[in-house]
């Protein structure tokens, strides 16, 4: 491939820098993505941390000096800002096959999440959301998410037995009448993706929602990839960043559609690429746990970001409220 | 009064060098206090339709009210209840032979060096579903499913007394050793029973500093962040997580910083009050 590209020496870029969260997903980026990049091309790739990508990349605008090219972002972030992020070339990214949502004119697609159900070991094991809020049938603690009202808005309708075909537009009031129906049956609202994983798998909760790759390969917990709602996480570019720069960052995300550099990934982190030659790759065991095998997304609902998009900061303040009357 | 003006005195002389001593501290303050606080107010009057629509929308919302009296409210009960506890321990430390004291002082000491988080965690195996309290209630057929007795707020009011237990036990053990022996003999010889002189004599003594206390609690209790988010199970939101919600999950930096000059307000009026309420010579004067 290199020789699309201008070669070492040619007014290169001399670096290439991705603002990201950090921990496993950032050791997963550094193995599969940045090493092979690096490898082939020769520019060196620095991760740096990020807490929230659209406020600082908006102040790094602000201030003038561009010092990091690459974003973790949600493409909902994407979608409402879209005067922050370049255009992506998908001519000079020549991606190996990736699923459709991957690829968008400001952001490609970099790795699955899923929002599951998860029991306790020695819980009886559930299907559906519906059976998730059935404590009748299946006695036991359970736990949602306290912060966001995202993908728990699609749980809440799915439970309530809307087909998830006709899911989106979301009926919000139905939505909120559902939770605040049911909201006396969870016990807790977790804050972070570590104490959900550890309240389901110590058995303080019998059944929990919470973030797939937290339970994925757990002995302590079951999880089912049934109604999940799965979340792709995308990379997105600085506006106006240097033309050389973003040739490199080009040249780097297509080593992000390379099945094989996907699968190094998955090693490090129960999150999955969208490459479409990924599935042939995997174990049985792979195909299990990892939310875009082939079985996986057979049972699951891509999130809707335009959707969301554009009636998030509605949807946030009526989450404040529920929340401060749990 | 008399130490100040001694003092002043030493200081005339030589005014400037006082002024150069004092430089660092000032600039410390004014940086890591005044100006910080002065960049909230700011990004406060950020406003999209006018300068004070972050106000408006924090003050028109429900949820933002109750979570301030929420706030209040546990701030009020944690302070009440952590300084009855320290004023009891205290009492009987007091009352100690020295060498007991000091391994009574180096116990409430200890824990300082132990992470907040820990101690809100720790809880956990003690007042979970699972926790020792429930297993034992259990095992002796005293109840047949677990009592809740964490993720609520009982035990975000018991987790935070038990944080701050020593930063209301140290001060009130320094007040109850400046207590004039003496006065108290003398109460007992004329033929007061413990009860008047500890009403007449010895409350009387330490209640500036049981008060002071109090209030110290009452306004480290109502900034506590991690203790509420643990042992509240999400269900107590109090002003500090939701301050994090909205500026750092949401980086709605405008309503957050509004929120929290809001907040700063009410605590201020509320240490004033109470100082005002307890000190009968100040109120008798005003």
């Amino acid at each position: 491939m290199a020789h699309v590209f201008p070669g070492k020496g040619h007014a290169a870029a001399t670096e290439v820098v991705i603002a990201q969260s950090g921990g496993q997903a950032g050791e997963a980026l550094e193995k599969a993505y940045v090493q092979p990049f690096t490898a082939k091309t020769g520019i060196p790739v620095r991760l740096v941390g990020v807490e929230s990508s659209i406020g600082e990349l908006k102040a790094m605008l602000q201030s003038g000096a561009i010092d990091r090219h690459v974003w973790d972002v949600e493409l909902a972030d994407v979608l409402s800002a879209p005067e922050l992020f370049e255009d992506l070339d998908w001519d000079a990214i020549k991606p190996e096959p990736i699923f459709p949502e991957a690829r968008q004119p400001k952001a490609i697609g970099r790795h699955y999440y899923s929002y599951v159900m998860a029991w306790n070991a020695k819980a009886k094991p559930i299907e559906t959301w519906a059976q998730f809020f059935d404590t009748e049938k299946f006695p036991g603690r359970r736990a949602m998410m306290s912060y966001d009202a995202y993908a728990q808005l699609e749980v809440a309708l799915l439970a309530d037995g809307v087909p998830a075909d006709k899911l989106y537009p979301l009926d919000v009031d139905r939505a909120f009448a559902f939770l605040e129906a049911n909201k006396h049956k969870i016990s807790v609202w977790w804050d972070s993706g570590s104490q959900a994983a550890q309240i389901v798998t110590s058995g303080e909760v019998d059944y929990a929602l919470i973030y797939s790759g937290r339970v994925a390969y757990s002995k302590e917990a079951g999880m089912t990839y049934n109604q999940g709602i799965t979340v792709l996480n995308y990379l997105a570019v600085t506006k106006g960043l240097a033309p050389e720069t973003k040739a490199a960052v080009m040249q780097f995300f297509h080593e992000m559609t390379i099945p094989k550099n996907e699968l190094t990934a998955v090693a490090t982190i129960a999150y999955s690429g969208p490459s479409e030659g990924l599935d042939a790759l995997l174990t049985d065991e792979q195909r299990r746990v990892l939310p875009s095998s082939a079985q996986n997304r057979a049972k699951q609902i891509l999130i809707n970001s335009e959707w969301w998009a554009r009636n998030r900061a509605a949807i946030d303040k009526r989450w404040t409220e529920f929340r401060a009357a749990l | 009064m008399a130490r100040r003006q001694i003092s002043s005195g030493f200081d005339m002389p030589d005014n400037k060098a006082s002024v150069a001593l004092n430089a660092p501290l000032v600039l410390f303050l004014l940086l890591t206090i005044v100006v910080p606080l002065g960049g909230i107010f700011f990004f406060s009057l950020a406003g999209e339709a006018h300068p004070f629509a972050n106000y408006a929308d924090a003050l028109a919302s429900p949820a933002f009210v109750r979570v301030v009296v929420t706030t209040l409210i546990l701030g009020v009960i944690v302070s009440i209840v952590t300084t009855t506890f320290a004023f009891v321990f205290s009492l009987w430390v007091l009352r100690l032979p020295p060498r007991a004291k000091i391994i009574a002082v180096g116990a409430i000491i200890l824990p300082f060096f132990v992470s907040y988080l820990l101690r809100a965690l720790s809880w956990i195996p003690v007042l979970g579903f699972n926790g020792l309290v429930n297993r034992i209630l259990m095992s002796t057929g005293l109840i047949e499913t677990p009592l809740s007795l964490i993720y609520n707020p009982f035990a975000v009011v018991l987790g935070t007394a038990n944080v701050l237990f020593p930063i209301a036990a140290l001060p009130l053990l320094a007040a109850f050793h400046k207590v004039d022996q003496r006065l108290l003999a003398a109460a007992s010889s004329l033929g007061a029973s413990r009860a008047v002189i500890f009403r007449r004599i010895f409350f009387p003594l330490v209640a500036p500093a049981t008060l002071s206390t109090t209030v110290m609690v009452f306004a480290v209790a109502t900034g506590f962040y991690i203790t509420p988010s643990v042992l509240g199970g999400g269900k107590v939101l109090l002003a500090p997580n939701l301050i994090e919600l909205l500026i750092h999950r949401r980086g709605e930096w405008g309503t957050g910083a509004a929120l929290t000059i809001v907040l700063l307000v009410v605590y201020m009026s509320a240490i004033v009050l109470a100082r005002r309420l307890g000190n009968p010579s100040r109120r008798r004067r005003s």
